[in-house]
């Protein structure tokens, strides 16, 4: 999906002092494609700046959740997945296998949750959809 | 009953289990690689201390340990540093070794484990803290203990289910340990841990009666190693779960996950009761 949200931009935009450290973490979230855990991002982040410890990226991860620019995704395999907060709405597929996620938005689909939740007696203000699922082409 | 799962159940019942000629030497070959150790690691930690620099000896003491008792830690994951308080379940005395080697950290035990014969004292080295169970007035010192640890040795650990298991249930975990979360000091983060024995473990979980010399004794004449897994899991910050009752239930669903997750099957009730604390301190004298 062709996006790349500047963490580091917004960061200034919502007046959070960035430091280098932040910068660096704020730069690998970015750049990720792959909605990482704080691991990985972890591991990114350390390759560029050695001095950054764990607990800097989650402060730094928690931090950036909570000015609404990092998206958190529970994807069942017991780690958080972060990825920047997408201006436009998409859905997630996770191959349970492998872990990789996919991005996706259906137009039928969104209407059929607001037509549902119409049905239901309520106006649909947010959802978060997750399909889990098995390559077909994967051998058994 | 196979052999392997009677043998089991002797040992949980207390009857100390069977060691042959070659037993006893890997019993004295593995003691000796300890005296060995604490020979030389024990004068170190001295002297460093002496000098004030941040001591690792201990860590590595136990790493050692945990090696020559047979196990092969493998870490996963990746454990914070400083500022945590790790919260483990619990199936034998190597957990001690296995998580300190890995990371250094100090432990919570019972009041009584100060007073045993040689492990007290290096329980004291490692900078343990001791906490009484009847000492309702001391739970503010307790706590101050507990802050002070955490800023001293970076991490502590608490092994909430109060007892050990076989690896194969996950108890209720007990809260007043978790007190000095209340509110949490500054910066603190919990990382919850699961130690995995594997298939090795129900015949290294110490359960039932087994008297704590005969699960040493039964563990160090085992021959070769096994693998252990200590999993650091995902850490959250206390303030999300506010109140000891909500971060004992937080890690403990994130234990149990994991757990289940390694075994591949539901979790079985307990079948052993036994008491937190199996070593009696001797009866002081009354002044």
């Amino acid at each position: 999906m062709a996006r790349k949200i500047d963490l580091e931009a917004l960061c200034n935009e919502r007046g959070l002092r960035i430091t280098d450290q932040r910068r660096v973490i704020a730069r690998v979230l970015s750049d990720a494609e792959d909605h990482p855990d704080v691991e990985k991002v972890y591991a990114r982040a350390s390759a560029i700046d050695p001095g950054i410890s764990i607990a800097t990226v989650y402060r730094t991860v928690r931090l950036f959740e909570e000015a609404g620019i990092l998206d958190r995704h529970d994807f069942g395999d017991g780690r958080s997945r972060y990825e920047p907060a997408p201006e436009s709405h998409h859905d997630h597929l996770i191959d349970v296998e492998t872990g990789k996620v996919i991005e996706f938005v259906d137009p039928e689909l969104e209407q059929l949750q607001k037509a549902i939740a119409e049905r239901l007696g309520f106006r649909l203000v947010d959802h978060r959809m997750e399909l889990y699922g098995v390559a077909l082409d994967r051998k058994a | 009953m196979t052999p392997a799962a009677q043998a089991r159940a002797d040992a949980a019942a207390g009857k100390p289990a069977p060691i042959d000629a070659l037993g006893w030497a890997r019993i004295g070959l593995r003691a000796s690689g300890l005296i060995f150790g604490l020979l030389l690691t024990v004068p170190l930690h001295y002297l460093w201390t002496l000098l004030r620099i941040g001591s690792p000896w201990p860590k590595i003491f136990l790493g050692w340990a945990a090696r020559l008792a047979g196990a092969r830690v493998e870490r996963v994951g990746v454990p914070l540093k400083r500022d945590v308080f790790y919260i483990s379940n619990h199936l034998s005395w190597i957990d001690i070794l296995a998580i300190a080697g890995q990371s250094g950290t100090a432990f919570v035990a019972k009041e009584e484990i100060r007073a045993a014969p040689v492990v007290g004292w290096l329980s004291t080295l490692n900078r343990t803290v001791y906490v009484k169970r009847e000492n309702r007035l001391g739970v503010a010192e307790q706590i101050n203990q507990l802050r002070d640890a955490l800023a001293d040795n970076w991490s502590v650990t608490v092994f909430p289910e109060g007892t050990t298991t076989d690896g194969q249930s996950l108890l209720p975990f007990k809260t007043p340990m978790l007190r000095v979360l209340e509110p949490p000091p500054p910066g603190v983060m919990v990382q919850p841990v699961l130690l995995d024995y594997g298939a090795m473990a129900e015949e290294i979980g110490w359960i039932g009666e087994e008297a704590g010399i005969d699960n040493a004794k039964r563990i160090l004449s085992r021959p070769g190693s096994f693998r252990m897994r200590v999993e650091f899991l995902e850490p959250f910050f206390p303030q999300d779960f506010p109140g000891r009752k909500a971060i004992a239930a937080e890690s403990r669903r994130r234990i149990e996950e994991a757990l289940i997750k390694s075994l591949g099957k539901p979790l079985r009730p307990f079948a052993y009761d036994v008491g937190p604390v199996r070593y009696e301190a001797p009866e002081q004298p009354v002044p």
